[in-house]
């Protein structure tokens, strides 16, 4: 009898010891914080001194402020901005001088990152953040990059990037696979007044080395810049839906390699909706609208085998171009408002579309 | 004997004596010989008997087209082209209405008036209040038009419903309304109870054009409206995508305004809920009333799960609305929610610099 309960106070001692030192697992949390709003969590003044800081963190939280730094991850991390009091916006701006070259492509561009995830590891998930490159003061030669995913998998959600523009070479987030073959996700993220690109995703890879899950973002180039929404480059896996793309002049998605899926995106006052120059990428039920005068074109097709079907395309010169390539792949997509509503089509190669206030139906051209 | 009486008989029926259902077309131009065929749409439309159904050839007819009997009246498609224009006659267009001079008016008809496939075009209107086409008092559904350049005096308007002792219902899809200078769709009757039910759907609305405060779609007193998932954009001075002013039930749902610089939607009054659309790029200025995503004027409507992104507020609940305001997203605004009444109305905000402001000094008090 007395030995049970000699036992029992053992176990509640130990319990009790259990309790007051935590353990060290790899499943624990490391917090800090940036900036002085959470003060229960070890704090720096940049995220630059939280990331580097020992142990590496699991989770750094951003006070609202201004952070004139560079970023570059290399560990899996979740990099959140909070919100306090009356505000929930986490600026990284450019540090004084501007921005300075500090990562290379896999094709050797050079690139000014402002959020650099380099070779992560494990996931690195980044949100709530504004990522702002005005006054970048970067000269031509070098790409203004405002998050550089670099072969690392994770998040991007609720992002604000903007202002990547200045040297006509201006992207917001660059996806870059790699023999890690990371998967990265894009998704309710804002992007504006770049002048080059929105968005990239790339691998120098004949084969997929990146799967790129872009959804729910909008994307809004600098006016009369002559920019890409989206550019999906090489070998990858991706999955484009449900973004709202104004670029202004130039191409919306242009699908340049890769397998997968672009759907439901809605792309407006473009010159070029949709280009499509691959055949393992579908371009299914998006919509195109005001390609604005002149030569717009709502969906480019340069392929005889990719699906292209369930599209709508309203108020466009052409409604959509058949390179002399496509043909019965080219179906079911609806075509209201256009001078032409199909251009350059092989002969005898036309798939059933549907067409309302269409001036030529088959503009011919082959 | 008697079989084939009865036998000649239904002959006789069939091809010389039309039976009182059967369906009458006629063909607008020269596409269709096999029907009576007709110059203008106008001729068509008013021959004997009234048509069921009117078919206009591809081409462009310059005249004014009034609808007082139920029909169909549908552009076709001939050989390479599926275009049918009614535009302006010689002179420009003259007043047919009290609202206005109107290219194609729909006036009292008694029965279902659709429509579809058509361009109706002002260019050349040379006149102060051009409207595209206008249900006045009658039911029936408009889909596939494209309404376009009714401006120049900074009164255009695309499409206009009106409601009255009828109590019509009126749809408009699929339809691509753009270059007015007014109001793109305007809906409404007289103040009071419903006399119109307008379904709105699937529209590309916009960009209006001019100064004079361009609106995509305005919502007025005595309607019960139905709008969703139209796309609707601005970008002239002073544009807002979506006004509501006392409206009695329906929904504002699902809709994609981009680039109004007023207002993406305002909602002075009624009981309309707003929800689930997407307000994007409403941007002309910062910490004021304009630039707004939302700007509410009640406390009635609900207006819930919308998501606004960069814009110069969020939300201005005007010192009026408050509690019927959540669960809404702003991400990318110097402003979330605007004088702010009372409360805490829970929503969800990133990149916001403010997430409750006022521009009153000592608030809302």
């Amino acid at each position: 009898m007395e030995e049970k309960k000699m036992s029992h106070m053992k176990s509640v001692l130990f319990l009790s010891v259990l309790a007051a030192v935590p353990l060290v697992s790899a499943n624990a949390a490391t917090t800090y914080a940036v900036g002085w709003c959470e003060p229960g969590l070890p704090s720096f003044e940049t995220i630059t001194e939280a990331l580097g800081a020992t142990p590496a963190p699991t989770v750094v939280e951003v006070c609202p402020g201004t952070y004139n730094e560079q970023v570059v991850i290399t560990n899996a991390v979740a990099l959140e901005g909070i919100s306090v009091g009356d505000s929930a916006q986490a600026i990284i701006a450019v540090p004084s001088g501007g921005l300075a070259a500090n990562a290379t492509t896999d094709s050797g561009q050079s690139v000014a990152a402002q959020v650099w995830v380099d070779s992560a590891s494990g996931e690195v998930k980044l949100t709530n953040v504004t990522v702002d490159a005005t006054g970048n003061n970067v000269p031509s030669g070098t790409d203004i990059v405002g998050v550089f995913f670099q072969n690392s998998p994770g998040t991007v959600s609720h992002f604000t990037i903007q202002n990547q523009n200045g040297n006509g070479s201006g992207v917001g987030i660059w996806l870059e696979g790699g023999s890690a073959n990371p998967s990265v996700n894009v998704e309710d993220t804002n992007l504006q007044a770049f002048d080059d690109e929105g968005m990239v995703a790339e691998t120098n890879s004949s084969t997929s080395e990146l799967t790129a899950t872009i959804t729910g973002n909008q994307l809004t180039a600098l006016p009369n810049s002559i920019s890409t929404g989206i550019d999906l480059v090489g070998g990858l896996t991706a999955t484009v839906s449900g973004n709202l793309i104004t670029v202004g002049s130039g191409t919306g998605v242009a699908i340049d390699g890769g397998h997968g899926s672009v759907s439901k995106n809605t792309v407006l006052n473009t010159p070029a909706g949709i280009d499509l120059e691959t055949d393992g990428v579908s371009v299914t039920s998006n919509t195109v609208y005001n390609t604005l005068g002149g030569y717009g074109i709502g969906i480019i097709a340069n392929s005889a085998v990719a699906p292209v079907t369930g599209n709508t395309v309203a108020q466009s010169p052409f409604g959509i171009l058949f390179e002399c390539n496509a043909g019965g792949n080219v179906h079911s997509n609806t075509i209201l408002d256009a001078v032409i509503g199909l251009y350059q089509v092989p002969i005898g190669a036309v798939g059933a579309n549907t067409y309302y206030n269409v001036g030529t139906v088959n503009g011919g051209g082959c | 004997m008697t079989r084939t009486k009865t036998l000649l008989f239904a002959l006789a029926l069939g091809v010389q004596v039309p039976l009182a259902s059967a369906k009458i077309t006629y063909a607008v131009g020269t596409c269709e010989p096999k029907f009576p065929s007709y110059p203008t749409i106008s001729a068509a439309v008013g021959a004997t008997p009234p048509p069921n159904v009117v078919e206009v050839c591809p081409g462009t007819y310059n005249e004014q087209v009034v609808i007082t009997t139920a029909m169909t009246v549908e552009g076709i498609s001939l050989n390479n082209s599926t275009q049918a224009i009614i535009a302006v006659p010689s002179g420009g267009l003259v007043n047919n209405t009290g609202e206005g001079a109107v290219q194609l008016l729909v006036q009292n008809v008694s029965g279902e008036v659709n429509v579809s496939n058509l361009t109706v075009d002002a260019a050349g209107n040379n006149t102060g209040l051009p409207i595209g086409v206008m249900f006045q008092n009658s039911s029936g559904t408009m889909s596939h038009l494209t309404v376009q350049n009714q401006s120049g005096s900074g009164f255009g308007i695309g499409v206009f419903l009106e409601g009255g002792s009828a109590n019509p219902s009126v749809t408009l899809e699929n339809s691509n309304v753009q270059a007015f200078d007014y109001e793109g769709i305007a809906v409404g009757t007289f103040p009071g109870p419903s006399e119109l039910t307008a379904t709105v759907k699937g529209n590309f609305v916009g960009p209006g054009t001019g100064s004079n405060f361009p609106t995509g779609i305005v919502l007025q007193p005595g309607t019960t409206p139905f709008i969703s998932g139209n796309l609707i954009t601005g970008g002239s001075i002073g544009s807002t995508g979506i006004s509501i002013n006392d409206t009695e039930g329906g929904s504002i749902s699902k809709n994609t305004i981009v680039s109004e610089v007023f207002y993406g939607i305002v909602v002075l009054s009624g009981n309309t809920p707003v929800s689930s659309n997407i307000i994007y790029n409403s941007t002309y200025a910062s910490y004021s009333n304009y630039g707004d995503g939302l700007a509410v004027w009640s406390s009635v409507p609900s207006v819930t799960g919308n998501t606004i992104v960069a814009v110069g507020t969020g939300i201005d609940l005007i010192c009026r609305a408050s509690a019927n305001v959540h669960s809404n997203t702003i991400q990318d605004a110097p402003g979330g929610l605007w004088d702010v009444p009372f409360g805490d109305p829970a929503n969800t905000f990133y990149s916001v610099g403010t997430i409750r402001g006022t521009e009153y000094v000592g608030g809302c008090d």
